[in-house]
């Protein structure tokens, strides 16, 4: 009787539902202009910042980025979409930026102990022995992705004194500045792709959980594609975009280097020995956590003061971060996102590049519109790639198209921050070395397009696992190490048969597949 | 210009203190650790996205819509549990409301794509497995038992 009764209450109010049913169907299209604007809009902004028509002095990128958000969501107001803050925080990915903030703080430590001193050291001792420069270079821009970091600006910030000194040495030897940004940017990338593969929360496992994937799958082959993009922008840069390096940004030479203290090598030391215990145990514990846990241990050996630690957290990219998932955050609440899922559903059915044309396309939209951090993106994108992939395998009948295009996007997301005239990496080398703001964005955004090939090809012949070590994944990292070598051998002006460049390309291989 | 950047700046500074204290006011400030790595996703028996419980934790919102895949009412009872939740029905999605407007039965069966994620929490049958493939091992039941009780946090 009851039932009864709810069944006929709810019959009576269909009239007041079909009155509701016309409406949403003009709320749908209201829904698409906010989009279509919400897109423009974001467009123009990424457009300004690469043209430098809004100057960074008046208006920095956080600022743009805060500002456009804000119209967004003005504009979501005036078209009456509802929205509530609530949105904006669950649409945000923590992780990266709490990550950053405990890296940052931990480097911050180990510099203030001495520990990179020390590693520059060390590294400048390597550079003198078998190995040779060309040989600890290879081993240095790849340290990013060996020890992948969940955001890879902790790596960028924390290595680009040495990666300098390096430069600086080998352009004295070799009385040529273009080798300095060849090493710089080598780093960047392999910084900035890095938090892909990595298993401490990196944007891999995001494509792993979304499409369902057994866990670190993705992440052999994307260290192996991060070799490869690393060792294009390093040989672009040398030989295609030249980048111009002032004779003022050389410091001078320095006859007695001042010796450091035993803490120093012993604080670096801890570094890497709990680094990479963390890597091989993956204890369940976020990795803030034993950041922060290290952070502590190193200031107890280091003799390191609370402030001397807080000089080594760097605002920018941190603020950078938070602007632009907040931006994201506008884009998902206008249907930004969903305009431009829409755009490239429309050019596949329309035009002549079809499914399959378009979803390359969309593996390389995380470049064409690069964020701070390519979490954004990869976030509100994902179940857009899932469906492209999913229509290319009903077309190509080949069922690994999926992981492939799964994870050429995720490397693409991952590696755009580099790239990024919104407060890319890319610009801490361009700061580093006196360059003009967004001057390398084409030459990295380059390397990322030779690179993602490569882990789609590793997916799709070799097929994923969940397994450390397979012989012929150990085969293929071995062989692009060996690659590697050869390469930034003769990048930095050597023979390409130098034995040091191979041997750490090699060791590099190695430490990817074993790590 | 400079009162624009410092006014965009406190944004920044307002927002992040904004997320740390509707973590903490759910009583669930753990939820921030969250790796996003949606690896929970596909371990739910009945389809439901356990990360939408953590991203309610975070926003202290237990009115923010979650994906909830496989679960399947008459769409009389969804009415009744919520106007606004979102259905498939023969490969569209609309709202309760909209698929009523359009005539389809009370008692036809639906299946659900996102509800409430204190509405979630109901149908949730405790198994845990969300809690096994955590990377940082975060208690996700914990909020999913605490929505259960009453649809709030920390009440």
């Amino acid at each position: 009787m009851l039932g009864q009764v709810k069944t006929r209450r709810l019959c009576e109010g269909h009239q007041s539902w079909r009155s509701v049913y016309r409406s949403k169907s003009r709320v749908l299209e209201i829904r698409k202009v906010l989009a279509a604007i919400a897109l423009a809009l974001f467009f123009l902004i990424l457009v300004a910042s690469i043209r430098g028509w809004i100057s960074q002095s008046l208006l920095p990128l956080q600022s743009i980025l805060i500002l456009g958000a804000m119209i967004l969501f003005l504009l979501a107001l005036v078209f009456k979409q509802p929205f509530y803050p609530a949105q904006l925080l669950a649409s945000t990915t923590f992780h990266p930026i709490t990550a950053t903030i405990a890296g940052f703080l931990l480097a911050g430590a180990v510099e203030a102990g001495g520990g990179f001193a020390a590693a520059g050291r060390i590294l400048s001792k390597m550079g003198k022995g078998f190995l040779g420069i060309s040989g600890t270079a290879v081993i240095l821009v790849n340290i990013p992705t060996i020890f992948a970091m969940p955001c890879g600006r902790v790596w960028a910030a924390t290595l680009m004194p040495a990666a300098l000194m390096f430069g600086f040495e080998l352009a004295r030897a070799h009385d040529d500045l273009k080798v300095v940004p060849v090493i710089v940017f080598g780093l960047i990338i392999n910084a900035a792709a890095s938090c892909g593969p990595s298993p401490l929360g990196g944007i891999g496992t995001m494509g792993e959980g979304t499409g369902g994937f057994p866990l670190q799958s993705f992440s052999n082959p994307q260290q192996m594609a991060i070799m490869v993009m690393t060792l294009v922008a390093m040989a672009v840069i040398s030989s295609v975009f030249r980048v111009p390096v002032k004779k003022s940004v050389l410091p001078p030479l320095r006859d007695n280097l001042p010796i450091l203290p035993k803490t120093a090598y012993l604080t670096f030391a801890f570094y890497v020995v709990a680094l990479s215990m963390v890597f091989l145990i993956r204890p369940p514990i976020p990795i803030q956590t034993i950041l922060l846990a290290m952070t502590a241990v190193v200031m107890m050996i280091g003799k390191v003061s609370l402030r001397e630690l807080m000089a080594g957290v760097i605002l920018h990219p941190i603020t950078a971060m938070t602007a632009g998932f907040i931006m994201g955050g506008a884009l998902l609440v206008t249907g930004g996102f969903d305009a431009l899922i829409a755009l490239l559903s429309w050019v596949a059915v329309h035009s002549p590049l079809g499914f399959i044309g378009v979803s390359v396309l969309l593996i390389y939209v995380p470049i064409i519109f690069p964020m701070p951090c390519g979490r954004i993106i990869s976030a509100a994108l994902l179940p857009g790639v899932i469906l492209f992939g999913v229509e290319v395998v009903q077309v190509t009948g080949h069922p690994q198209v999926l992981p492939a295009m799964l994870i050429g996007f995720i490397l693409s997301a991952a590696a755009s921050c580099g790239p990024s005239p919104l407060g890319g990496i890319g610009g801490i080398g361009e700061g580093n070395l006196g360059l003009r703001h967004g001057l390398t964005g084409i030459p990295l955004q380059l390397s990322i397009m030779a690179g993602v090939p490569v882990a789609a090809l590793i997916v799709s012949y070799l097929g994923l696992s969940q397994e450390i070590l397979r012989m012929n994944e150990l085969l293929l990292c071995l062989g692009l190490g060996l690659i590697s070598g050869l390469s930034v051998n003769m990048t930095l002006g050597f023979k390409f048969y130098r034995p040091g460049g191979i041997l750490g390309g090699l060791v590099v291989g190695f430490l990817i597949i074993f790590l | 210009m400079r009162k624009i950047n410092l006014f965009c700046y406190l944004v920044i500074a307002v927002f992040l203190a904004g997320s740390v204290a509707a973590s903490l006011t759910s009583g669930y400030p753990w939820s921030i650790a969250c790796y996003n790595c949606i690896l929970c996703k596909h371990t739910c028996p009945i389809g439901i996205d356990p990360y939408g419980f953590v991203k309610a934790a975070i926003s202290n919102e237990p009115d923010l819509y979650i994906e909830a895949s496989s679960i399947r009412l008459r769409l009389g009872e969804a009415a009744e549990l919520d106007p606004r939740l979102s259905l498939k029905v023969d490969e569209s999605e609309m709202t309760v409301q909209t698929a009523l407007a359009k005539g389809i039965s009370p008692d036809s069966e639906v299946t659900v794509l996102r509800m409430r994620a204190k509405d979630a929490a109901k149908f949730c049958p405790l198994c845990g497995n969300c809690e096994k493939p955590c990377p940082v091992a975060l208690p996700i039941m914990k909020i999913i038992e605490d929505l259960k009780d009453d649809g709030k946090f920390n009440d």
